[in-house]
């Protein structure tokens, strides 16, 4: 069992001072009941039945004497303004136009507000601000003494300033901190919001928009009105934006005021309802949110053409048999489809594959070379004779008739890494292909190598079907692997490099003394066979300018090759050197420089990899732009959003009336249907006009308003406020706009 | 209060005795504070907090007076209105003021710039100026506090003993030994000359070329801070 008293100094939000609460714990149940007192004369201090008040008038550090003061303080708010504004009148040649600034031009102005009970009162900062430029000076009927009305509000230099604000979408911030960004562009570093805020995707361009207007429309969707407010920590203003929702029953109102309460009250309806509300604005969209899409294109080509027989075949003694196949007769044929799917994620390309179909019939060799028990053959070299077939055109095949079929794929994948910026791609080819293969060692005069045969081309390839010595495969024939590397700042593509696989070997030297193959064109293999590795790999190198444009590019280009020295060691065939074996080395090195010429001009000078002199161009334009990086910009997509909102409740008491609203701000249906909502409810309301001393009532508070004589027991929230204090007469007066909603 | 003059004494304009009875005088308030009244006639005051160290009520006078009661003091008055400036008006007559105490403070500041009459004038007809120095008392049912003028040498080098008040002699100050509990008022009764600014009647009120308006009216300057 708990049972305590205790007095915590609790500060209230909003209240200058700290309040007091005092609070007893019952423990004794099985919940612990917490009583508090909270001492509230602060906030009452308005409301006691009599009270003395001040206000005073800080005019550029200076207090402004009371006895200067001419006629009523008074000041004003409004839910749907930031401003507060502050008027009072000075009187005198001192306050004169032509005698001093202070009184025109942007002044810092502060009002002390103190009222209270005796011996209970408190003082509060209530505004501060500038002096507004520009203002009249009056003389009465009579030459009487002048009085300068001055005008002060809390936005002074804020008022006219220009945002020049730029954030990419789904930058990640929230409307807080995109509020606090541009507030500190202007001067404002103190910001107070209710939440963060929703996270706001789209990118923002404030295009020279005011400070205060924007953020109206940035904080909209969340129900944000914004103020100003004195800092009580430091000498300057807090940027805060607040929510305003009428505090409905079971929730206490802030404060219940009866005709007791008032001294004047009028009740105006609304005249002009809009009974449809249309919201539009846009939702931006990435990859992720997008899904995956493919796109697939066919393209069907139809011909005359008559499919290719064999109408011969060889036999094993090297002649030709008939075969009796004739040709097809000529009709309209599919001849060619061409398949392409690209598959993509919002902007981003997933994959980009395309594929044919054709009339196809793989090649065959006419010669084979022995197998592990024959002996040479009967051909010249001995080799043996295919049982190829030969068509109409002459050609050595490995069917009696074309057939129709997948001739070739190109499989294009980019790479990308987790921010989604493209790094790389692999390219790969599918296609009918050959693969080099020799037919001897060095130093043979014999076939020795089994499983070759020789091409009409008299070169050898690997043997894929025995029977007809079919010498192309469908499969994986060439890949390409390309990478990028950024600048980082910038963005710009700094490397590329680009290897490029297939099948093949190195050239090799012929001569006994080396243990290399040669294939049945008198060409060296390093290898037996072709084997699948990098044949080429090219090397481009940006040097770029400080704003992320070319200046300059290194291309260097490397394949297999050899050096030819006439009194080489080793004999290549058709040359000499003293090398072995083709290596993979540097073949050419290209340089080209961008120089900017004049305005629009660029000199492009290129250097040659073979030593031939440079060459150079004037050409109209600009620097290059090299690759860049994938922006968030360029992946942005914006989807357009509306919401219709009807509401025939309203068309029949109102007529129909639409109400069209291009807010750029929100960002999901959710948020457009909160903003009609709200607006709705708002232009719907009937306002009460309440004149009364002046109370504690804030913006945005919930008044519960009792009066039978006006058929009044409803709640209504407070949208505007003018306190007038006039110290000639004494009076504390304020007038109170409510809105209330009986229409829900 | 005790100190009411035992017969009426003519009123002093800058020194000057004027040939008029002090009733013969209308004096206008203007009180800052107002009584607001809602619904039912519920009410509620408001009213302006006096300034740091002054007294309640804050408070403007408009002193008028017939110009044919002025008699053979005419010309002298024309005279003296002839000067610009702020005029002292003293017409022996008390006035009750209160300040709220806080506890700390024991010093206090006349309304405006209110003198004592004691101090600007001698009271006429051999009247005792005893009669009309100020009465001050702690709560309205206190003990009066025996009145001490002084120097402002020895006002602001000194301190009164228990039971005194001390004037600051020619000005508008008055101190007292110890500082009252806070929220209790110090009254005082002071005959107090009023610092007045001439008001210029209207050119409608010149019914006559050789006559004058029908009132002579007097503003009270008020406060300057």
């Amino acid at each position: 069992m708990i049972a305590a008293a205790a007095t915590l100094a609790a500060t209230v939000v909003g209240l200058p001072s700290p309040a007091t609460l005092t609070a007893d714990v019952d423990g004794s149940g099985d919940l612990a009941t917490l009583t508090a007192n909270v001492a509230t004369g602060w906030a009452q201090a308005l409301d006691a039945p009599s009270i003395a008040w001040d206000v005073r008038v800080k005019l550029a550090g200076a207090w402004v004497p009371r006895s200067a003061l001419v006629g009523a303080v008074t000041w004003s708010r409004s839910l749907d303004s930031h401003r507060t504004e502050v008027r009072f009148g000075l009187p005198g040649a001192e306050y004169s136009i032509l005698a001093t600034l202070t009184t025109w031009t942007l002044t810092p102005v502060e009002l002390w507000a103190a009222q209270g009970p005796d011996g209970d009162e408190a003082e509060e900062l209530v505004f501060r601000g500038w002096v507004r430029p520009g203002t009249t000076q009056d003389s009465a009927e009579g030459g009487a003494e002048p009085v300068l009305q001055v005008v002060a509000d809390d936005v002074g230099p804020y008022a006219a300033a220009e945002l020049c604000h730029e954030m990419e979408p789904f930058a990640g911030l929230t409307r807080a901190e995109i509020a606090e960004q541009l507030a500190a562009d202007v001067g404002l570093t103190q910001v107070r919001t209710p939440g963060p805020g929703a996270v706001y995707a789209k990118p923002i361009f404030t295009d020279r928009a005011g400070l205060f207007g924007y953020l109206a429309e940035l904080g909209e969707p969340e129900g944000w009105h914004w103020r100003l407010v004195p800092d009580p920590a430091g000498p300057g203003l807090i940027l805060e934006a607040y929510t305003a929702e009428l505090a409905e029953a079971p929730r206490p109102p802030d404060w219940i005021w009866t005709p007791r309460s008032w001294e004047a009250l009028s009740i105006e309806a609304p005249s002009t309802v809009p009974s449809r509300y249309i919201v539009r604005g846009t939702s931006a969209v990435s990859y992720d949110e997008a899904g995956l899409r493919v796109e697939t294109q066919r393209t069907e080509i139809r011909q005359i053409y008559a499919p290719r027989v064999s109408p011969q075949r060889q036999n094993t003694s090297g002649g030709l048999d008939d075969t009796g196949l004739t040709p097809l007769g000529e009709a309209l044929r599919l001849v060619s489809v061409i398949e392409s799917e690209i598959s993509t994620r919002g902007e981003l390309e997933v994959s980009n594959v395309t594929r044919e179909w054709a009339w196809v019939n793989p090649a065959a060799a006419r010669l084979r070379t022995p197998n592990l028990l024959e002996g040479l053959g009967p051909a010249e070299g001995g080799y043996h004779y295919t049982s190829c077939w030969v068509d109409s055109e002459g050609n050595t095949v490995s069917l009696p008739m074309e057939a129709f079929a997948l001739v070739g794929e190109r499989r294009d994948v980019p790479a990308y890494d987790l921010d989604g910026q493209l790094v790389g791609r692999r390219i790969e080819e599918r296609r009918w292909h050959r693969r080099r293969m020799a037919v001897r060692q060095t130093g043979d005069t014999d076939p020795t190598v089994i499983g070759a045969g020789v091409g009409g081309d008299d070169a050898s390839y690997e043997v894929f079907e025995a029977g007809v010595g079919r010498i192309e495969a469908y499969g994986l024939a060439a890949a390409h692997d390309v990478a990028y590397g950024y600048e980082p700042t910038s963005g710009a593509v700094l490397s590329e490099t680009q290897d490029t696989w297939g099948w093949g070997t190195p050239r090799a030297a012929i001569d006994a003394a080396n243990p290399y193959y040669v294939n049945a064109d008198g060409r060296g293999m390093f290898t037996l066979q072709s084997i699948w590795q990098v044949l080429q790999s090219k090397s481009i190198a940006n040097t770029l300018t400080d704003d992320g444009l070319l200046s300059g590019i290194v291309e260097i280009l490397s394949a297999f090759d050899v050096y030819v020295v006439i009194t080489g060691n080793n004999d290549w065939g058709d040359f000499r050197s003293h090398e072995a074996v083709e290596s993979l080395r540097p073949v050419e090195r290209k340089n080209i420089l961008y120089r900017r010429f004049g305005e629009s001009q660029v000199e492009v000078t290129t250097f040659g990899g073979d030593g031939q002199a440079p060459t150079t161009q004037i050409l109209a334009g600009r620097l290059p732009i090299p690759r860049y990086q994938l922006s968030p910009w360029t992946v942005l997509r914006q989807e357009p959003l509306e919401l219709v909102l009807d509401d025939p409740e309203l068309a029949a008491l109102f007529g129909f009336r639409r109400e069209t609203l291009s807010l750029d701000h929100i960002q999901t249906l959710d948020e457009a249907l909160a903003v009609a909502t709200r607006r709705r409810r708002r232009a719907a309301a009937p306002l009460v006009k309440i004149t009364r001393p002046e109370t504690r009532a804030r913006i945005g508070d919930t008044v519960l308003l009792l009066d039978p004589a006006h058929a009044l027991a409803h709640r209504g929230l407070v949208v505007d406020q003018l306190v007038r204090r006039d110290p000639a007469s004494g009076a504390a007066t304020g007038e109170y706009t409510l809105e209330v909603y009986p229409l829900g | 209060m005790t100190n009411l003059p035992a017969v009426p004494a003519e009123a002093f304009l800058d020194g000057d005795h004027l040939a008029v009875p002090a009733d013969s005088w209308t004096i206008t308030r203007q009180v800052a504070r107002t009584l607001r009244t809602s619904a039912g006639l519920a009410t509620r005051e408001q009213r302006l907090r006096p300034l740091a160290g002054r007294p309640e009520p804050v408070c403007q006078r408009r002193f008028s007076l017939a110009w044919r009661h002025l008699g053979s003091s005419r010309d002298t008055v024309e005279e003296l209105l002839a000067v610009p400036g702020e005029h002292r008006l003293v017409l022996w007559r008390p006035e009750i003021l209160a300040w709220r105490a806080d506890g700390v403070a024991t010093e206090w500041t006349l309304p405006g710039r209110w003198l004592l009459s004691t101090d600007t004038v001698t009271p006429p007809a051999g009247l005792s100026p005893d009669r009309f120095h100020p009465a001050v008392k702690v709560t309205r049912t206190g003990t009066p506090l025996t009145y001490v003028s002084k120097t402002a040498v020895d006002y602001a080098a000194g301190s009164p003993a228990a039971g005194e008040v001390w004037f600051l002699e020619d000005g508008s100050s008055f101190k007292l030994a110890a500082a009252p509990t806070a929220g209790e008022y110090v009254f005082a009764s002071i005959v107090p000359a009023y610092p007045v600014w001439y008001q210029e009647a209207g050119a409608k009120a010149l019914t006559h070329p050789l006559r004058e308006p029908l009132d002579l009216v007097l503003v009270e300057a008020g406060e300057t801070a």
